[in-house]
């Protein structure tokens, strides 16, 4: 080996592992003078859109990746009873803004988004008001997707607890030729029972077997669960 | 003679190496998709797609940009036009020939990644749906934008230099983009003249908006037929009128 080459393959490793060392003890100090989790640096979804230069639906996806990293974050940070870590999810309803801004038909963001928002704290942000919102843009620009009024009537129905309303979003629902039959029946058994184990069981049950997702899917057996040692109360 | 010209000029991109750099960092973005669409929720065909689509429009975007605005300077450069010019060529054969070279080697640049988007999508869905063809009528507009695109640089190349050419193409692409915008403005505005001024704008830069078609094609909408003819057609009077231009300057250019 001519003597530059070996000159140049023992000093590469030996400088690369000089930058590993300073990485390492200088991340501390980096991450310290980083702005916290809580900052979103670009807030308008039309800049954004602007921005991406036609490719709204790629940093749509990227916005979606940052809104579970996010919840993800926190549910992590939470667990781990970090300071701070109690107060709810302020970035969750923006981020979700820009991400369906960016792309209105992504409707994985606003079903899971609709969930993120409306679980009861420390699941989620406690804001069923915000998951309604977000589900009523959903179905304005989706109105083909019946299993949208599917989503808000649960919100209604296990958020919210608003009966009558719950009902009202399977009427609207059933209405789309392609709905499937079920939803007639659930309108008519909420407005008539309201509150009733076996009307969540099938709701859940339903969000189980329509989500490919394993997240979603982890979700809906985790209320499975917990409906089965909740006393009947019909 | 066009298409030896082309053959020729399609030979010598593909031996430029900064060619394949490109396809590499086209694919290795298309691969990195599956590890993104496995952090996320509910999105890994949907992440493919978009990012597959994307890198081959930018990459390519690039290549067109790259290799067109340097396709008559170089050969002036290097003084090899002389050589074919003194041969029974027609300037307008040239600039014909060059152009069609560029948009083959696009065109098997293009095939390249799109066939690497493929396997990711084969990868990740186990198998392939018929809705994936729809990808391939997004790989289709790109590849037209990129027809485009390689027009207007051939176009700055017969008269700027390479950077200014760069910067000419980029910007009329960049406005491109964004047409629909300035035409919406113009509206938001209550002045007569500017509303024409914003609507001759748009009628006269060329409408890149109009072939993205990503976001449609990542949720398996269809795109009409008559989306694709006018796009089709768009194109080909805008390459034309594009060519015939670079063939004018090009006849009066004195390259003594």
């Amino acid at each position: 080996m001519k003597p530059h080459n070996l000159l140049a393959a023992v000093a590469i490793p030996l400088l690369f592992c000089g930058v590993v060392v300073i990485s390492h003890a200088t991340e501390s100090t980096v991450a310290s003078l980083q702005p916290g989790a809580d900052v979103l640096n670009l807030s308008s979804p039309r800049m954004i859109k602007a921005m991406s230069f036609g490719y709204d639906s790629l940093m749509a996806d990227i916005y979606w990746t940052r809104v579970v990293q996010y919840y993800g974050d926190k549910r992590h940070a939470q667990g781990q009873g970090i300071h701070g870590a109690s107060e709810h999810f302020p970035l969750l309803m923006p981020l979700l803004d820009i991400t369906t801004s960016l792309d209105p038909h992504l409707l994985v963001a606003y079903k899971v988004g609709a969930i993120f928002l409306a679980e009861p704290a420390p699941r989620g942000a406690e804001r069923p008001d915000l998951a309604v919102k977000l589900l009523r843009q959903a179905i304005g620009n989706n109105p083909d997707d019946w299993r949208l009024w599917n989503d808000l009537g649960m919100v209604y129905y296990e958020d919210l607890r608003d009966y009558k309303a719950a009902s009202d979003a399977y009427v609207q629902g059933s209405k789309n030729p392609k709905a499937d039959d079920w939803m007639k029946v659930m309108a008519a058994k909420i407005a008539q029972d309201g509150q009733s184990t076996e009307i969540s069981r099938f709701l859940w049950n339903e969000v189980y077997n329509s989500s490919k997702d394993e997240n979603i899917r982890r979700n809906a057996l985790e209320h499975l669960k917990q409906l089965e040692q909740r006393p009947a109360r019909r | 003679m066009i298409a030896v010209i082309a053959w020729n000029t399609f030979r010598e991109a593909v031996r430029d190496r900064i060619l394949f750099n490109l396809v590499f960092f086209a694919l290795l973005m298309i691969s990195a998709a599956v590890l993104v669409g496995q952090i996320s929720i509910g999105i890994e065909h949907l992440i493919i797609v978009n990012l597959g689509l994307t890198a081959i429009s930018l990459f390519g975007v690039a290549m067109a940009v790259i290799l067109g605005v340097a396709l008559i300077y170089k050969e002036i450069e290097r003084r090899t036009l002389y050589t074919l010019l003194s041969k029974p060529v027609r300037r307008w054969q040239f600039i014909a020939g060059k152009y069609c070279g560029l948009c083959l080697t696009l065109t098997v640049n293009t095939l390249f990644m799109t066939a690497g988007l493929i396997l990711a999508l084969f990868y990740v869905d186990q198998g392939l749906r018929p809705s994936d063809l729809q990808v391939l009528v997004g790989v289709f507009f790109i590849l037209l934008q990129l027809f485009l695109l390689t027009g207007i640089a051939l176009l700055f190349s017969c008269f700027a230099t390479p950077a200014v050419a760069t910067l000419g193409t980029l910007g009329l692409y960049m406005v491109g983009v964004f047409s629909e915008d300035i035409r919406t403005f113009g509206e938001i505005s209550k002045d007569p003249m500017m509303q024409r001024l914003t609507s001759g704008l748009y009628y006269l830069l060329p409408n890149f908006g109009a072939f993205n078609v990503i976001s449609a094609v990542a949720h398996e909408h269809p795109i009409p037929g008559a989306l694709i003819a006018g796009n089709i057609t768009y194109v080909v009077l805008y390459v034309a009128i594009a060519l015939i231009a670079s063939a004018a300057i090009f006849s009066n250019r004195d390259l003594k």
